[in-house]
């Protein structure tokens, strides 16, 4: 597995780098300019989940897989290697992009602020959710595919906004609260001590099941 | 005789095309060339002994391994080359090397540069940079580097100017000198073949024409040349395929012998080339 991120990393070196310079400094800027935190959150866990399958729709594109998967490795080891490069990748994004919005000079955030452990938790949260229903979707229908979908998503977002009036909207709002309403949830009941392990440990058991779904799609795909 | 790889009853179904109960064995230490015309199902075959793509039924074994149970361990005995080599095209030469070289145990770096010298591929330069036979020149290259059990080529030849082609003749065949090594190869250019290859495996239309020994094909198949007597109702069965030209017809088929002592001078029998076999049954049935 290390093999191939050692591969995947080289490969995508280039846009692995301009990512990681340019995901920062937009989110610092961007950060820097916004009064709801949790919206910056929330916005930042979509984006960081993205990032990642910029990388492998360059594999598509390529049809670097024909010929990575014809080397001695089994198509989990090759999946697994994809989780922990985007995970490694998402990481990095998360923190540098944390960090700059402290540091960016007229930014209103403090460190206070953007290192709340429960403000980190929603967007862990939120990463974790997106990118382990985006990477299983990628895997099936490829990066046309995901372009698609989200394009669908926008488009669904436009229509949701035109028919706000029945209440649809209210239903999306309520989806979107879910999340941090149930870390609350489970702080009040457990106690922060407790809950921020728990709640580490329900977002790493998402993402196993988001490999495990991805690692079956995968082994269906043919080259 | 030891086989190298064994396929048996292997079929598959995409759309349209069907893979019939395909079945054949490349023996250890030996060439097989796999030829077929466009659309026949080699590289189809070959995606399935690489576990590329799905079987519908049948058995593959390599080195006497299921090639799905012992996946990695045949793998790591492999050297491929695809009909269109799938590298990142912005990398340097020498660092897709890198990428591909800890793949395997057995990797030869010295070889790798030995190699890219001989074949004159510039390392410094992107893929991308390369012509066609350039970059199944690469791909030999990294294919031969790792001390593979058994080479497994795509269309290696398509995209090569003649000189190095027959370098890659000649390196195919001291590559199987070393004792145990194989190669599977599947060309449109025929001629490679006879040069090389020991045993032939003729696929059309996902079947299996023939599969035997080279030598046991050019000594029995013959071009027979003559007047519309050939197509005599009683020679019809003689014959897998008939072209009609200005000067009289010619028909191939799979008993020479037996057609000397049919026609004896009232014909022109000639040995058949793999291409005459090739051109002659895929005309058969319309599939020209």
């Amino acid at each position: 597995m290390i093999k191939l991120m050692r591969r995947g990393f080289i490969q995508h070196k280039k846009i692995i780098l301009s990512i990681g310079i340019l995901g920062p400094v937009y989110m610092g800027y961007f950060g820097s300019r916004i009064n709801n935190i949790l919206l910056l959150m929330v916005f930042c866990g979509f984006l960081y989940g993205i990032m990642p399958l910029i990388l492998f729709a360059r594999d598509d594109k390529f049809k670097a897989d024909a010929f990575g998967l014809s080397l001695p490795v089994t198509r989990r080891e090759y999946i697994g290697s994809r989780y922990l490069l985007s995970w490694a990748l998402m990481l990095f994004l998360f923190l540098a992009g944390s960090l700059l919005m402290i540091l960016v000079p007229g930014g209103k955030l403090t460190a206070a602020m953007v290192f709340n452990p429960r403000l980190m938790l929603i967007t862990l949260a939120f990463l974790t959710v997106n990118f382990g229903c985006l990477m299983p979707l990628f895997v099936r229908i490829g990066q046309v595919g995901l372009l698609a979908f989200l394009i669908g998503l926008q488009v669904l977002g436009v229509l949701l906004m035109v028919f706000r009036n029945i209440g649809s909207l209210a239903v999306v709002k309520k989806l979107f609260h879910l999340i941090p309403d149930g870390i609350t949830a489970v702080q009040s009941a457990l106690g922060l001590a407790l809950a921020f392990p728990v709640l580490l440990a329900v977002l790493a058991l998402l993402t196993y099941v988001s490999f495990e779904i991805s690692v079956a799609l995968f082994r269906r795909k043919e080259f | 005789m030891d086989a190298a790889i064994e396929v048996r009853n292997l079929s598959k179904s995409y759309g349209d095309f069907r893979l019939k109960d395909v079945s054949f064995s490349v023996p250890r230490g030996y060439i097989m060339g796999l030829i077929g015309p466009n659309g026949a199902g080699k590289t189809t075959v070959i995606k399935l002994l690489l576990n590329l793509i799905r079987r519908d039924g049948g058995d593959i074994r390599v080195f006497g391994l299921d090639n799905l149970a012992a996946e990695m361990e045949i793998k790591a005995r492999l050297g491929i080359v695809h009909d269109t080599p799938f590298f990142y095209e912005h990398l340097r030469l020498a660092t897709v090397a890198k990428t591909v070289a800890p793949f395997y145990r057995d990797w030869d770096d010295g070889l790798f540069r030995r190699l890219a010298v001989e074949f004159e591929l510039p390392l410094g330069k992107s893929f991308k940079a390369l012509s066609r036979g350039m970059k199944m020149k690469f791909a030999l290259a990294v294919a031969l580097s790792h001390k593979a059990d058994l080479l497994i080529l795509d269309e290696p030849t398509s995209g090569l100017d003649p000189v190095f082609r027959r370098e890659l003749l000649k390196k195919l065949s001291a590559f199987i000198q070393d004792e145990g090594k194989s190669v599977l190869f599947s060309t449109h250019i025929t001629s490679d073949l006879e040069r090389i290859a020991d045993f032939i495996t003729f696929i059309r239309n996902g079947e299996i024409v023939f599969s035997s020994p080279r030598d046991e094909i050019l000594g029995t198949w013959a071009v027979v040349k003559g007047g519309p007597e050939l197509l005599a109702a009683e020679h019809r069965a003689l014959f897998k395929g008939v072209r009609h030209g200005e000067f009289g017809v010619q028909a191939l088929t799979q008993d020479g012998a037996e057609a000397r002592r049919r026609f004896g001078r009232g014909a022109v029998i000639e040995e058949a080339t793999l291409e005459d076999i090739m051109f002659y049954i895929s005309r058969e049935n319309g599939h020209a």
